[in-house]
């Protein structure tokens, strides 16, 4: 077998690979990744040692070990010397809750990048377009702040990739008019994209448009949002509905989810016209039962796992979300693009806060 | 003084008075006192006859307990016990029965009480306040009516925490640690006290050529299902740890994990993010302590082998069927590095003299309380190292 340069990657399409690949050039990616953590981080050792998994050679990607996504939050765990670390991503979290941090080095952080020009070019073409961003500069206000949130990282990573940028919300979050409408005539009738983060696009853009009569053209934009979707759920605000809302303010027609985590940045499994989420040359899912974690069959529901080539600098190729999903299929959706496609349910039901140390919220046991 | 207003509308008295004044005013009676006894013997025969208890074991424990009361202490010679007047008890929502449990303690050492229930809903507690109620208002239990309140307010109403506070004379905190904390942040007049339950955690011992040879294997597992699946392996009892001691160490687990593993497949239904989470605990476990094993056939009881018990192997446990387990060649050793956070010790193939034997010579700091496996839920008036009714009355000495 030749062995796959990591860099190559980069070059394929990402939606242009199918099961052989996969099972073949990713799994070897997947499995020099796993070697790589195992000799650089020594926790990440300890883990595979305590899982005997101590000289793997996968026959599979069920093979590959995972890491439930949370240990992030936990501990830090770095697959580079502390020098090299450049920024620390800190997921948002729930209130009050540890926050994951996930450390980057500047070629992991740059690999982040490069996927993520690659994946979207599938939309907009592998040439450089303009990004309106749906939300506030203030994300961007200090670059040099090596703790960076999801949110902003999602935000700085689209701003990057951008011919030129401008933000549609000013600093409180309102809708700015003014530099929406010098952003359309400076793309002069161009494709752009249009990013944003789910809760924020529906909270500070949509609702506050339905509110009143002002509308915008954004019909040659193509929109790509995703995260903080526990906000929509909460307000029973379903795609559809999500869809149709920015179709009514804004034109939009051409609009893409996508899922992904904080701990694995870059690697987005975008959606396609089908509705369906996919998996890149860059990532692959696979969905686990909650009684022994064996692998689910398509159709059928399960603790999503997720895979990415990217993370270098920190152990997370493979990880053990707290979603639920089911798989689809493979390399046969109607949509065209290869590798797997499949749904997300959400977060997995809470377990009752309960334990020792519980009097309602916090606790005791007798 | 007397401001307690709990006809509040964020006050919900589920048993009681409708005004604290009456129940600061109810003198207290002597510790054990016969007319107490009869009403909590009247309490449980009125739960033994609702049909809808039947379906709740632990609260069908707690009418039986009531019935009889056992692990009474007489007073020491030459003195006799009263109440110390007004107990406020804080009670625990882990084990929606406990309020019941610590009621009682302070009804049999003289006092009057108010307690504060748990604020989320459960049926247990609402089948235990109906049937005092219906209990008190049965003319022979009149001089109760004003000594025993329950109620429920949200926690963030402090100012009724902080009244209450000012007018018990003993406070009983169950935990947690933040509730301890929360809690003792509200004054007590001087000559009161505070009785602590803060967090703890619980281990069982089992040696593993007696469970090899043993007969009531089925039993004694059923009693560890009891320990610890009953309530999500919640209670501060419920066993986390599991220390092996013996020869035949592997054989014995291999056969203990997969009978456990059969009866689990029957009976526990395992929610999704357990086993995220016990994967989380078990993976931070070994990433953290060296030479661990993570060795569970299936995620319904996840095992993680641990060169040691440590105070650091309980943090974090998420309960849910999520145990460290360990072995050891002398037990001696084992209570002399055994951390103060052990609450109970249930054990399995060991004889309780030699336990204790050994917790004395080892000068052992954790371990307030020795059971067989299958006991740890069952209560007792000597609890986490305290003699309950000896703390809620004031022994007096008279010459």
């Amino acid at each position: 077998m030749i062995t796959l340069d990591r860099n190559d990657v980069f070059s394929l399409a990402p939606f242009g690979q199918g099961k052989s690949w996969k099972r073949t050039q990713f799994l070897e990616l997947m499995q020099e990744l796993t070697e790589h953590h195992a000799r650089s981080c020594p926790e990440y050792a300890r883990m595979l040692v305590a899982a005997n998994c101590r000289a793997p050679s996968f026959q599979a990607l069920e093979d590959v070990p995972f890491v439930p996504a949370n240990i992030f939050k936990l501990l830090s765990l770095a697959s580079v010397p502390p020098e090299e670390v450049s920024r620390t991503l800190v997921s948002s979290g729930t209130t009050g809750g540890p926050r994951s941090r996930v450390m980057l080095d500047q070629s992991t952080a740059m690999d982040q990048l490069r996927a993520l020009l690659c994946t979207l070019g599938v939309l907009a073409g592998r040439k450089s377009v303009p990004v309106l961003i749906l939300d506030s500069p203030n994300t961007l206000a200090d670059p040099t702040d090596s703790r960076v949130s999801g949110r902003a990282g999602g935000v700085q990573g689209f701003s990057m990739l951008g011919k030129f940028r401008s933000f549609a919300l000013d600093h409180d979050l309102k809708l700015d008019p003014g530099a929406i409408h010098a952003f359309l005539e400076r793309t002069d009738g161009d494709r752009y994209l249009v990013y944003g983060f789910t809760s924020i696009i529906y909270g500070h853009v949509i609702e506050p448009l339905l509110r009143s009569s002002q509308r915008f053209d954004l019909a040659q934009g193509i929109l790509v949002h995703g995260g903080g979707w526990k906000t929509l759920a909460a307000r029973n605000i379903g795609d559809a509905q999500f869809r149709a809302d920015v179709a009514a303010v804004s034109g939009l027609t051409r609009i893409h989810n996508y899922y992904g985590m904080v701990e694995q940045m870059g690697s987005i499994f975008l959606e396609c016209e089908q509705g369906h989420l996919h998996t890149s040359c860059f990532s692959d899912i696979l969905f686990r039962r909650p009684r022994d974690f064996s692998v689910c069959g398509p159709g059928e529901t399960g603790i999503a796992q997720v895979m990415s080539v990217l993370p270098r600098s920190y152990p997370g190729h493979s990880l053990l979300t707290e979603d639920e999903g089911m798989l689809l299929g493979e390399d046969d959706c109607p949509c065209g693009w290869s590798g797997k496609y499949f749904r997300i349910f959400g977060r997995l039901e809470a377990a009752d806060a309960k334990g020792c140390g519980d009097v309602d919220g916090y606790a005791r046991a007798s | 003084m007397l401001t307690a207003t709990p006809e509040q509308a964020d006050v919900q008295i589920l048993v009681g008075p409708a005004r604290l004044e009456s129940i600061k005013a109810v003198p207290p009676r002597p510790s054990v006192d016969p007319e107490v006894l009869a009403l909590l013997s009247r309490w449980a025969r009125q739960l033994l006859s609702e049909p809808e208890v039947m379906t709740y074991p632990d609260v069908m424990a707690f009418a039986s307990w009531c019935r009889t009361v056992p692990g009474l202490a007489a007073a020491p010679e030459g003195t006799c016990r009263m109440g110390r007047g007004l107990v406020f008890h804080i009670a625990p929502s882990n084990v929606p029965t406990m309020f019941a449990f610590s009621l009682v303690a302070g009804l049999l050492a003289g006092n009057a009480n108010v307690v504060r229930l748990p604020s989320g809903g459960d049926r247990r507690v609402d089948l235990l306040c109906e049937t005092l109620s219906q209990v008190l208002s049965e003319p022979e239990f009149e001089a109760f009516r004003d000594a025993i309140c329950l109620l429920r307010y949200a926690r963030e109403v402090s100012d009724v925490t902080s009244r209450l506070s000012r007018l018990c004379d003993v406070r009983v905190i169950w935990g947690g640690d933040t509730t301890i904390n929360a809690i003792r942040t509200h004054a007590i007049p001087a000559h009161a006290s505070d009785l602590v339950f803060a967090d703890r955690s619980s281990a069982a011992l089992i040696h593993a050529d007696a469970w090899l040879s043993a007969d009531s294997k089925d039993q004694t597992l059923r009693g560890f299902y009891n320990d610890t699946y009953l309530y999500d392996q919640n209670a501060c009892s419920a066993p986390r740890a599991v220390i092996w001691c013996g020869e035949a160490v592997e054989e014995a687990q291999a056969d203990f994990w997969s009978r456990l593993e059969n009866l689990l497949a029957e009976q526990f239904v395992l929610k999704p993010i357990a086993a995220v989470n016990k994967l989380e605990f078990a993976m931070q476990i070994a990433a953290t302590v060296p030479n661990t094993r993570m060795h569970s056939t299936s995620n319904l009881a996840v095992r993680t082998w641990v060169p040691e018990i440590s105070e650091h192997v309980f943090q974090g446990n998420p309960g849910h069927g999520c145990f460290v387990e360990t072995q050891v060649t002398e037990i001696d050793q084992l209570f002399a590095s055994l951390p103060r956070r052990i609450q109970t010790l249930s054990y399995f193939g060991l004889d309780p003299q030699q336990i204790r034997q050994c917790l004395i010579k080892a000068r052992a700091r954790g371990v307030d309380r020795v059971v067989p496996i299958g006991k740890t839920l069952d209560f007792s008036l000597i609890w986490d190292g305290h003699d309950i009714i000896g703390t809620l009355s004031r022994t007096i000495r008279i010459d």
